[in-house]
């Protein structure tokens, strides 16, 4: 939040840290001071995020548009710090949806992530003192990523990745996809990857093939009906070819889920790449698993 | 952030010296206390001290409850009393890193007090390189079972 200056957020940060300390003590280190600091510019900055969700018709309900007007740098902060409280219990109800029919498909990074690391940051976040940070390592590695952003943002960012990911999973059999991740890797329980990516490459193959998904056997003209596919254009070409199949297998299957698409297109730039790569080492095999 | 900036804004602050020549209502009954000057000058190095220490203070800072707690000892007297002021405040902050900042300013203060009076005999040397040395080793040791319960380490 750009519109205060260094000066009017110095007597936030004294009063933050005269309740950090208990008055009992007048000193901080420079982390600790840093960090309030930072804790004080994370709650303005999440007015103006609010807001941005606002236009974009996101946040329905947190209007706080108006009011921040005019607002002192003060109530600014206070505005922002209720909303990120309002987050934090937001996000708390994502999870315990999620966490009802959650499946980590037995890899070992996704369980631990999800159902072991989201309690106990629940737990420990502070969103007074400490709001940027969001404590988890977040290991499992989502197809969009959330490093641009932290704190209670990153985490509730996380989760509704995880949602949806969870959402392309649940419309395969459980065997399915466990077969599936066998044939990557034996090893897949313990790998940190990404399933529904792994999951997504099969499906555009098969699309690509107009072969049913389980079909558990490839012919060796696949693969140059593949190669042909994938020699046909350019790798721009190629990324608008298979964003159009992502969205055909989201129109159809996913009732025109259009954050689904949003979240599955993220990752068509390194699926075509993948597929380039495989035709210029002639080993498109790898992309048949199943 | 722009630390130096932050810094720079915190230094504004004038009404300190008025908190702190207010401190000779009190230390007078002790034979001490403090000009303009003087105190213009502990609050110099105050800065230093804070910014040495890698420390940020907000409001009056440490010297009012050093005045406080050290102007009756036997060891300090007119001569004396603004160097050793601005030596316990130097101390003070260090150890506030020393120990983590698991002590209060008031544990801390008084624990120093206790030994500048006793096993120091008003040597700022031995306070700051024996005594609290000691005292801010176990607090990293043994962490929290100290905090406000020095009393019984001396027992």
């Amino acid at each position: 939040m750009n519109k205060f200056e260094m000066e009017e957020l110095i007597p936030i940060v004294a009063e933050l840290t005269e309740k950090y300390t208990s008055k009992e003590s007048t000193s901080v280190s420079y982390n600790t001071a840093k960090q309030l600091m930072n804790a004080v510019i994370y709650c303005m900055n999440e007015i103006d995020l609010v807001n941005y969700e606002l236009d974009s018709g996101a946040a329905k309900d947190m209007a706080v548009k108006d009011m921040t007007e005019q607002q002192n740098s003060k109530l600014a902060y206070r505005t922002g710090y209720e909303l990120v409280v309002k987050k934090v219990f937001k996000t708390k109800a994502l999870f315990e949806e999620i966490a009802l029919d959650f499946n980590a498909y037995r890899n070992r990074a996704y369980y631990e992530t999800v159902m072991k690391g989201m309690p106990a940051f629940f737990l420990y976040y502070d969103p007074k003192f400490n709001p940027q940070n969001h404590i988890l390592t977040l290991d499992y590695p989502t197809i969009k990523s959330v490093q641009d952003s932290c704190g209670i943002d990153a985490i509730y960012e996380y989760l509704s990745y995880t949602k949806l990911e969870q959402e392309l999973l649940k419309a395969f059999p459980e065997e399915y996809i466990t077969t599936l991740l066998s044939f990557y890797h034996a090893d897949y329980e313990e790998l940190f990857i990404n399933i529904g990516s792994i999951v997504l490459r099969n499906i555009i193959v098969c699309m690509i093939l107009g072969k049913n998904i389980t079909n558990h056997c490839f012919e060796k003209n696949d693969a140059v009906i593949l190669k042909k596919y994938i020699e046909s254009s350019s790798q721009e070409e190629l990324e608008i070819k298979l964003c159009n199949l992502v969205k055909i297998l989201v129109n159809q299957v996913y009732n025109h889920n259009e954050q689904l698409y949003e979240y599955l297109k993220e990752d068509v730039k390194d699926i075509s790449f993948e597929l380039i790569n495989a035709v210029e080492h002639d080993c498109l095999d790898i992309m048949f698993l199943i | 952030m722009d630390e130096f900036k932050f810094l720079s804004i915190l230094g504004k602050g004038q009404y300190q010296i008025e908190k702190v020549t207010d401190c000779n209502q009190y230390s007078q009954k002790f034979g001490v206390s403090l000009t303009e000057k003087d105190a213009l000058m502990l609050l110099e190095a105050r800065k230093n001290s804070l910014k040495e220490q890698e420390r940020i203070e907000f409001g009056g800072g440490i010297l009012p409850k050093l005045i406080f707690a050290f102007c009756d000892s036997p060891f300090i007297y007119q001569d004396n009393y603004v160097d050793t002021l601005e030596s316990l405040q130097d101390i003070f902050y260090l150890y506030k890193n020393e120990s983590l900042d698991e002590l209060t300013d008031d544990e801390l203060i008084e624990y120093m007090k206790k030994h500048f009076d006793n096993d120091c005999q008003g040597s700022l040397e031995y306070l700051e390189d024996t005594c609290l040395e000691d005292f801010a080793r176990s607090i990293r040791e043994g962490t929290r079972g100290f905090i406000g319960k020095y009393e019984d380490l001396d027992e």
